[in-house]
């Protein structure tokens, strides 16, 4: 039996599983970007469907609104000059259909007699008065103190790591010192000279 | 809500100390920064602070086993196997953070490693790798693997003269993300099955429902993920390919760390996964993981048979000696537990004492990259290329050193539980692989160099330390196993 649930989490579901093959096939890597909105639109319904409203909306704000723009920005800027060949695409995957293979295998041996359709539920106590972010907010800082810290020391070293990355003291090139130019004097550059009239000054 | 601080002490002295020298790092002059990453007296104090805090830890956990069990609400895990573990890491770390008490600067610096952070992102390894070994609970070993995994890119790809060096770095990114999104693919079918992202109600739930556990997919995928990645990360066979160019593109002294310390936490953590929650899905899985090891094994062996690169040739080895690592574990019983941890021991001693003598030694101002480069080591430095040589022989298993004993045990194993072929095929295996480690001790030994080698100054006592361990392993080897085993008991 498929109810209304079901059928919005299967179309939110092939679309996101579309959206993101396309991530990694588009030859244009604007193409990717978009592909890639549209996946996260996707996986907030999702999200929408489990009950989880706060995190749907965080996800569009955050990632839709901040991370895939700036992934766009780059991808503008970087510009691709030559999009990629499909023979370039499956270069050196000898490897990886090999990998692949065994687990396909291994799945495969698992899954053989035991595959059931799973079908949608909402998960979480639904009467229950407390909304989502309070819900949060109730184990953020008790139960899952740690892992919060956690994640805030991952992003301490993500932000060293962008700085250790980008930042190389290049030599020879030309910039301003701040400190240099508001510490000079005038009597440091600029020499006054009483100029007797009718012999001019005599330069070194 | 327990809130033990003293089950995380060691973590937390190294983030603390980290963020120290970070704050250190902004009062320091640009050119004082890349001359010298942190003064010796400042190194010195980092070491004897979280010497004494490790002790505590090392005291309160495995001598007055006041702290046993969970803590943080069951999020982090403190029983003697945690304990075994650290001490492990720390073993293999301590030497290759880049501080600057150790001869290992000299290296660090002859790698073009120029970056101030350099020894913050190495403890922050250490913080990772710590807490993986502590996870108890999904969650902690997602933020853990990433937190051991991070300052790794950053740290391989901070060598900006070099080319490999961002190769090395994109490539372990890619595939360092990969695995984690397999852990976390698997985790998210467990979660779907048990509700919870703690491994302790696994146990319970899968002990009492064991006639289920194999009717349901779910849980299936989600274990079959999880170890997946776990082996992505650990460069099982078919999963290997990214580790050859990564540790050729880095330089020795990041192998050296690249090498030991993520793998060490990981085996650990397979352990506790295997032993603990998921013990009753262990006997499922078991034929995958034994035929992965042994073709781990045969191919770490027949690949590095051409490998110049000595880098590359190592990273066969690990492949190589992942497997035997594995092999144990699947067993699935006590004494294959306790086998793939003495194997991990004096496998990870073994690569540090080479470790040490490979980084101490330059050519032309340059790090050693073939092994060709080590041709006359015995004319120049005897001292070096014996111990060296103890090293390789260990690795290859020649008898009265340790290497040869660890194997001896995982094959006794292996026929106890009656896996007859699998022994003689990774016996074969191992055959073949004294061979590129004899090539090496030849270029050591008899090949003539055309320039000449030199050598940093040199910790002879820690080589020493380590030669004679290796040497005479026979002496010590059931005490060894007989703390292993105590450590295990409480798991």
């Amino acid at each position: 039996m498929i109810t209304m649930l079901d059928l919005c989490f299967y179309m939110f579901g092939l679309t996101l599983i579309g959206s993101v093959v396309t991530v990694f096939l588009a030859r244009n890597t604007v193409y990717s970007v978009f592909a890639l909105i549209v996946a996260f639109f996707n996986s907030a319904g999702i999200f929408l469907l489990l009950g989880a409203e706060f995190l749907a909306f965080v996800l569009l704000i955050v990632y839709v609104g901040a991370v895939a723009i700036l992934f766009l920005f780059v991808v503008m800027m970087i510009g691709a000059d030559e999009p990629l060949k499909k023979k370039d695409l499956f270069k050196n995957v000898r490897g990886f259909i090999l990998a692949a293979g065994v687990m396909v295998t291994e799945i495969i041996v698992f899954v053989t007699g035991k595959f059931t359709l799973p079908s949608a539920t909402i998960m979480g106590d639904g009467d229950s008065q407390i909304s989502n972010t309070h819900a949060i907010g109730e184990v953020l800082y008790t139960k899952y103190f740690l892992p919060f810290q956690l994640v805030g020391i991952l992003l301490l070293i993500a932000m060293i790591g962008a700085i250790v990355l980008t930042l190389r003291n290049r030599t020879g090139v030309k910039r301003q010192k701040a400190k240099d130019q508001l510490q000079r004097k005038p009597s440091d550059t600029l020499e006054l000279k009483d100029v007797p009239i009718g012999q001019g000054v005599k330069t070194k | 809500m327990i809130f033990n601080l003293l089950t995380i002490l060691p973590e937390l002295s190294l983030v603390l100390a980290s963020i120290f020298m970070l704050i250190v790092g902004v009062f320091k002059e640009k050119k004082q920064k890349n001359a010298k990453p942190v003064s010796r007296a400042f190194s010195l104090g980092i070491y004897i602070a979280f010497g004494i805090f490790f002790f505590a830890y090392f005291y309160e956990i495995w001598v007055s086993h006041k702290f046993h069990g969970f803590s943080f609400d069951g999020l982090i895990a403190s029983d003697r196997m945690t304990v075994i573990g650290k001490v492990l890491v720390l073993i293999a770390a301590s030497l290759w953070i880049g501080l600057k008490t150790n001869s290992t600067h000299a290296a660090v610096l002859r790698a073009g490693i120029k970056v101030y952070e350099y020894p913050i992102l190495s403890l922050m390894v250490l913080v990772g790798a710590f807490l993986t070994i502590a996870s108890n609970d999904f969650l902690i070993l997602f933020l853990a693997l990433e937190l051991q995994a991070l300052p790794l890119y950053i740290m391989i790809t901070s060598r900006h003269e070099s080319q490999h060096s961002s190769e090395a770095g994109i490539k372990y990114f890619i595939f360092g993300s990969i695995a984690t999104a397999f852990v976390l693919f698997g985790a998210a079918f467990l979660y779907g099955y048990a509700g919870t992202t703690n491994f302790s109600p696994f146990a319970n739930l899968l002990f009492f429902t064991s006639e289920s556990v194999y009717e349901n997919m779910w849980l299936d995928i989600g274990f079959l993920f999880l170890m997946m990645g776990l082996m992505i990360k650990l460069a099982v066979f078919p999963f290997h390919s990214w580790s050859f160019d990564v540790y050729e593109g880095s330089a020795n002294v990041q192998v050296a760390f690249l090498i030991t310390v993520p793998k060490i936490s990981i085996v650990f953590v397979l352990i506790r996964l295997m032993y603990g929650p998921f013990a009753q899905l262990v006997p499922m899985i078991q034929p995958y993981i034994l035929w992965l090891c042994v073709a781990s094994i045969v191919w770490g062996a027949v690949g590095a048979i051409k490998q110049q690169n000595i880098r590359r040739l190592l990273a066969y080895a690990s492949v190589h000696n992942i497997g035997f690592i594995l092999l144990p574990i699947s067993i699935g019983s006590f004494e294959g537990l306790q086998i793939s941890i003495e194997y991990l021991t004096v496998y990870t001693l073994s690569l540090i004492g080479f470790f040490i003598g490979v980084t101490s030694l330059h050519k032309d101002g340059m790090n050693i990259d073939k092994i060709s480069d080590l041709r006359g080591l015995w004319e120049h430095y005897p001292k070096i290329a014996i111990l060296m040589t103890i090293c390789l022989f260990s690795f290859a298993g020649i008898p009265p050193l340790a290497g040869f004993w660890v194997k001896l045990h995982v094959f006794r194993e292996l026929i106890k539980a009656g896996m007859i072929w699998p022994t003689i095929i990774i016996a074969f295996a191992s055959i073949v692989a004294v061979f590129y480690y004899l090539v090496v001790i030849r270029n050591i030994f008899f090949e003539k160099s055309e320039s000449k080698l030199s050598k940093d100054t040199i910790r002879f006592d820690i080589l020493m330390i380590i030669g004679s361990i290796l040497a005479l392993y026979p002496l010590y080897q059931e005490s060894l196993l007989r703390i292993i085993e105590y450590s295990l008991y409480t798991v």
